[in-house]
């Protein structure tokens, strides 16, 4: 298995959920912010000591909720932190981006670390749309428009041009082109039916897909299911090293150590972080067709309200969480590889207000106990 | 509603040679335009109503295609390619534009290399004859069927014309001398094309001196069906402007 060592980067100082979204960023203090930065960068960078295949992060806009409004600027810093490790960067909201200069960064981060991008090309979350003013109704053809961009970019010889939907480009010709030939390694989403399909219909640029809002197996497995068959009918056979989970990730000497620490992390992490971005989720999911049908707009509903409801024990059960002492997350580990069939898991482990202490201790015991039980597989 | 293969307002119209008769289609005002059909045969398309509106528009009829009559010694694309530099000669005293779609666009070149006197601009649609294409193998040609248009009669005497012409396969003096063609040219390809492989066309932009080449996004080979407003757009911006149509205007943004 591969493990991919996945950041937020949460700011930590709130006492109550914003009151609305966008979050009102009076209270961002600036100093703690250049402190949070130095303790997450360091952290990112300890990920390859730790031995895990990447080291990851994301975009994220308005929010306490993340403090990488543009991701490629922390991966870029970890270019030169890091040596060996892959830089996860999952990713780019490429709708609301200009692919060409997404094509641009990623081309720059993939040569600056010598091959080591991985080009995560993501849709998103349906707020964050209002955040760069672009129809949400519009994301899954803009996506599907600007992955081609971005891909001829990368790998168009001479100058082109573009006659598109959303996007028209007179001439392009990228510099530097990406170290990784024919082009970088690309990961989309894939959390239900739909967007797998939607990811498959790329089978072309084989992809890795990647479903980090697990609310029960049997959903996910179906997921990879359709990404499986609808890619081999086009030509491309996935194997596990191409489908990725993503769970919060609490890792303790002893299971009820890892439990508590969970509990009040995900405290944070629901109650406060993520509080108006469901409200406002809601509103744009509710008003527009960003989930195609109402059926996928309600499971998408559901999924969120099932994931607050449950308990920590039921979370891990559903394939949600890896939560526990490394002994039960490695047994954790092997039910979701055997259920799932997948090769690369991802842990969150700086959840919400989770202490840097123990998000370190759980590396570490990743590092000593857990990575040598499947990193070998 | 008018079928497609219904030329109106076009009029048919006829021009003597030494070899035979030529028939062509025009309509329009403005500037002369050349419009070179594809192995599919004469038949009307958005582009071409859509260039007659600012330009005098002339679509001659290949011989052997549309079911016309073939000219005794015109037999290969050089022959082809002097036929149709006489009609402009004859006709016009300034060099003209051509739009040449495919077989029209291997055409297009042929008279560009050997008459670079008569082009002024050169809009290339996937041409030919600059890959190797199995003719017995009939990939899809149009991306959105509910645009394609129907059938021609004629269909059968078109793909033996197209044949005799060599068409399908690596012209090797055009191969040869890509890097003579002067003139401002434009290469338009869908990016859905399952005809006319990328990489030819982009071994095209990188010999011609003074070449764009342009993807139209979810068009197949059959791209003035599949995207017309994309393709008139581009297009119609070149033949304009020439090369300042890298620039963007006002008009252009969204």
């Amino acid at each position: 298995m591969q493990f991919s060592f996945f950041h937020l980067m949460p700011w930590t100082e709130l006492s109550e959920p914003p009151r609305e979204w966008p979050a009102s960023n009076r209270s961002f203090d600036p100093v703690k912010g250049k402190e949070l930065y130095d303790t997450y960068l360091d952290t990112l960078a300890f990920a390859e000591e730790c031995g895990f295949s990447w080291t990851s992060c994301n975009e994220h806009h308005f929010s306490p909720y993340g403090l990488m409004a543009n991701c490629n600027l922390v991966a870029s810093v970890l270019a030169q932190r890091t040596k060996r490790i892959k830089l996860g960067v999952v990713g780019n909201l490429v709708p609301l981006l200009n692919p060409v200069r997404v094509a641009e960064e990623y081309a720059m981060l993939d040569v600056m670390s010598g091959g080591r991008l991985v080009a995560g090309l993501l849709r998103g979350v349906p707020h964050e749309y209002i955040a760069y003013n672009i129809p949400p109704g519009e994301s899954r053809a803009r996506l599907k428009e600007a992955v081609e961009v971005i891909l001829r970019a990368w790998t168009e010889p001479e100058p082109f041009g573009w006659e598109g939907e959303y996007y028209r480009y007179p001439s392009v010709s990228i510099w530097p082109r990406p170290y990784q030939q024919p082009h970088p390694r690309i990961i989309l989403s894939a959390s239900n039916a739909e967007s797998a399909e939607f990811a498959a219909g790329f089978a072309r640029y084989r992809p890795m897909i990647g479903i980090v809002l697990i609310a029960d197996l049997d959903a996910t497995k179906a997921a990879i299911e359709t990404f499986r068959t609808s890619s081999r009918a086009r030509g491309y056979d996935p194997g596990p090293a191409d489908i990725m989970t993503g769970h919060h990730t609490c890792i303790a000497e002893t299971d009820e150590e890892a439990f508590a620490q969970m509990r009040s992390a995900e405290a944070y992490f629901h109650g406060v972080l993520m509080r108006s971005m469901h409200d406002a989720q809601k509103l744009v999911v509710q008003k527009t067709r960003y989930f195609g049908d109402e059926r996928a707009t309600k499971r998408v509903g559901d999924h969120l309200a099932e994931i607050k409801s449950k308990s920590l024990e039921e979370l891990v059960e559903a394939g949600s969480i890896l939560c526990g002492s490394p002994e039960s997350v490695v047994r954790q580990i092997k039910r979701l590889r055997d259920e799932l069939g997948h090769g690369v898991i991802q842990m969150t482990m700086k959840i919400g207000s989770m202490p840097e202490s123990a998000v370190r201790r759980g590396m570490e015991l990743f590092r000593d106990r857990i990575l040598p039980e499947l990193g070998g597989e | 509603m008018m079928a497609q293969d219904d030329w109106n307002p076009f009029r048919s119209d006829k021009a003597k040679t030494a070899s035979g008769t030529l028939l062509f289609w025009r309509d329009g005002d403005g500037r002369p335009l050349i419009y070179l059909h594809s192995a599919g045969g004469p038949r009307p398309s958005p582009l071409i109503r859509a260039l007659s509106r600012s330009r005098d528009v002339y679509a001659p009829t290949v011989p052997g295609f549309g079911g016309s009559p073939r000219h005794e010694g015109i037999d290969d694309i050089a022959a082809l390619a002097e036929l149709i530099a006489g009609f402009i000669a004859g006709r016009f005293s300034e060099p003209v534009d051509i739009v040449g779609n495919s077989f029209g666009g291997w055409l297009a070149m042929r008279i560009a290399l050997a008459h670079p006197d008569l082009v002024d601009h050169l809009v290339l649609e996937a041409p030919a004859g600059v890959y190797d294409r199995d003719l017995d193998v009939v990939p899809r040609i149009f991306a959105r069927e509910e645009t394609a248009p129907p059938p021609s009669p004629h269909r059968a005497g078109d793909v033996a014309a197209f044949a005799s012409y060599g068409g399908g396969r690596i012209d090797p003096e055009l191969a040869d001398r890509l890097g003579e063609i002067t003139a401002q040219t434009l290469v338009v390809i869908g990016t859905e094309d399952e005809m006319a492989p990328a990489t030819a066309m982009q071994r095209v932009k990188a010999a011609l001196p003074n070449c764009h080449l342009t993807y139209i996004y979810e068009a197949g080979h059959g791209l003035e069906h599949d995207a017309p407003e994309r393709v008139g757009r581009v297009v119609s911006d070149f033949l304009e402007r020439g090369q300042a149509f890298l620039v963007p205007t006002a008009r252009d943004q969204r």
